[in-house]
């Protein structure tokens, strides 16, 4: 699995699931789930079981508000929409069980259609760039805090193309470190990926497209590295506009994910090599000392009292007893 | 390999250095130290020796009476060796107790540390220990390049499949 899903597969069952269930044997659920970027999904059916609501919550709504999201909502998903989102969400869809479509087939589309929620949100402030750059115009940079408190998309309109720069930070500097090594294989995939976008980078500092945009500052102490995707005609145009802004948005969470597998895989082989080196200690130990049995002719057996550390009380002075008489200190006869 | 001249000069003196006995503290009264450590007297001390390959490898063996203290510096070329010795040597140093003669803390200047006293040579085969040393060394610059290796196969991998993703 190396690439990320772009719909919500919890959102997706769970509306899938409702929508399958036969009359009567649907069952009541309030799910609350979370996907990439802070953002909060609430699944909800009401006390009779006869709507389904699905709620989202995200920290930078207003930003997409402004850029006309919701009237590319409103396009998308119709009648659904509720004007008054939930109380502490952003944006509800509805589902009444009674007025489904007749249509199989537009039945079966729904709970992707729900699940994309995010995307359909986030693709405004892309779409409005590229509407505008495909007409030939130049639109004003766009900044979406889409996560919130810590990192921001910038959209900038070119005359090549769009340029999306994505400020990325990290934790620590050693994640910092190795994402270098990602970003470098991204900005040379260009000679195995024809026609892919081109990809740049820069550590700490700002790229001059955003420099001097507000809330952009070159911080030489902080993990940050911005990202820039320059996307040509061939990407923003009416036939490849779609997958294009699905792909682009969750670039920020392929990046970390894939980061922390490396991590993981690590730490796994430096388990394993742990495992080997104590073996190679352990054979550095010299084999334990073994009490010496002897056995007679007859088939009794005893135990040499000379063990080291285990030596049976009388043993010293057995030995030193019975030295006349050959090593037989019977433990009883037959 | 290139290696091999180092790592026997490493072998010989850790053979002749390894050479400890049972020394309880002069100075205080039914206390017990590895002398390396306490660094109490000068007579109990041997002169410390450096071995060095380059300027970035070297390893330095200070012997006293009953204890020996061995660090080494461990070869980074770039960043991203320097992060991953250093990841490696955190997960070492957090399962010191396992591996016994390893110290929780590098000395300064070094990347990892051995304190042997005379009680762990009493529980081990002298060559062998000197064995488990050359081996843990040569380990760790297998690990550490062969995770760069994985790094960079990942990298490259995940890159494509992105960027392919935007083809028309």
């Amino acid at each position: 699995m190396i690439l990320l899903e772009v719909h919500n597969r919890i959102v997706e069952q769970a509306v899938r699931s409702q929508i399958e269930a036969p009359e009567g044997k649907r069952e009541i659920v309030d799910i609350k789930c979370s996907d990439f970027d802070g953002v909060l999904y609430h699944v909800v059916s009401d006390r009779e079981g006869g709507n389904l609501n699905v709620s989202l919550m995200w920290g930078c709504a207003d930003q997409l508000w402004e850029q006309g999201a919701w009237e590319d909502l409103q396009k998308i998903y119709g009648n659904y929409l509720l004007n008054e989102a939930e109380s502490g969400f952003n944006v509800t869809l509805s589902l009444n069980f009674a007025s489904l479509p007749a249509d199989e087939k537009e039945r079966n589309e729904i709970p992707m259609k729900f699940a994309l929620l995010k995307r359909n949100m986030f693709a405004a402030a892309f779409q409005r760039c590229f509407d505008q750059v495909n007409q030939g115009q130049q639109a004003a940079p766009i900044a979406i805090d889409y996560r919130i408190g810590s990192e921001t998309v910038y959209i900038i309109s070119g005359k090549e193309g769009v340029t999306v720069i994505f400020a990325v930070g990290f934790e620590n500097e050693g994640d910092q470190v190795l994402s270098k090594i990602f970003l470098q294989e991204f900005s040379e995939a260009r000679r195995v990926v024809r026609g892919a976008p081109a990809v740049r980078f820069a550590e700490r500092e700002p790229p001059l497209e955003i420099a001097n945009l507000p809330g952009v500052e070159a911080n030489p102490d902080g993990n940050i590295s911005y990202v820039s995707f320059v996307l040509f005609s061939h990407h923003i145009d009416a036939k490849n506009a779609y997958s294009t802004i699905s792909n682009i948005q969750m670039f920020r969470n392929y990046l970390h994910y894939h980061l922390k597998c490396s991590k993981a895989y690590m730490h796994a082989r430096m388990r394993k090599r742990v495992d080997s080196l104590l073996q190679v200690l352990n054979r550095a130990r010299p084999p334990p000392f073994e009490p010496r049995q002897k056995k007679t002719i007859q088939g009794k057996t005893f135990n040499r009292a000379d063990a080291g550390g285990s030596a049976a009380p009388g043993g010293g002075r057995g030995r030193g007893r019975a030295r006349g008489g050959g090593r037989a200190f019977g433990r009883g006869r037959g | 390999m290139a290696n091999q001249p180092y790592l026997d000069c490493i072998r010989a003196t850790l053979t002749a250095s390894v050479c400890l006995q049972n020394f309880p503290s002069q100075i205080i009264e039914r206390h017990n130290k590895p002398e390396v450590e306490a660094q109490t007297s000068a007579e109990l001390l041997c002169a410390p020796v450096t071995i060095s390959r380059n300027d970035k490898q070297m390893i330095h063996i200070e012997t006293s009476v009953n204890s020996v203290r061995i660090s080494v510096k461990v070869k980074q070329s770039d960043d991203t060796d320097r992060i991953l010795c250093k990841k490696f040597m955190n997960f070492l140093n957090q399962r010191a107790e396992d591996f016994i003669i390893l110290r929780r803390k590098p000395i300064e200047g070094y990347d990892i540390s051995f304190l042997v006293t005379n009680f762990h040579t009493e529980q081990f085969y002298k060559h062998k220990l000197v064995d488990f040393v050359i081996q843990f060394m040569e380990d760790i610059d297998k690990e550490i390049s062969a995770m760069k290796l994985a790094v960079n196969a990942r990298a490259r991998i995940v890159a494509v499949e992105y960027l392919k993703t935007f083809q028309v």
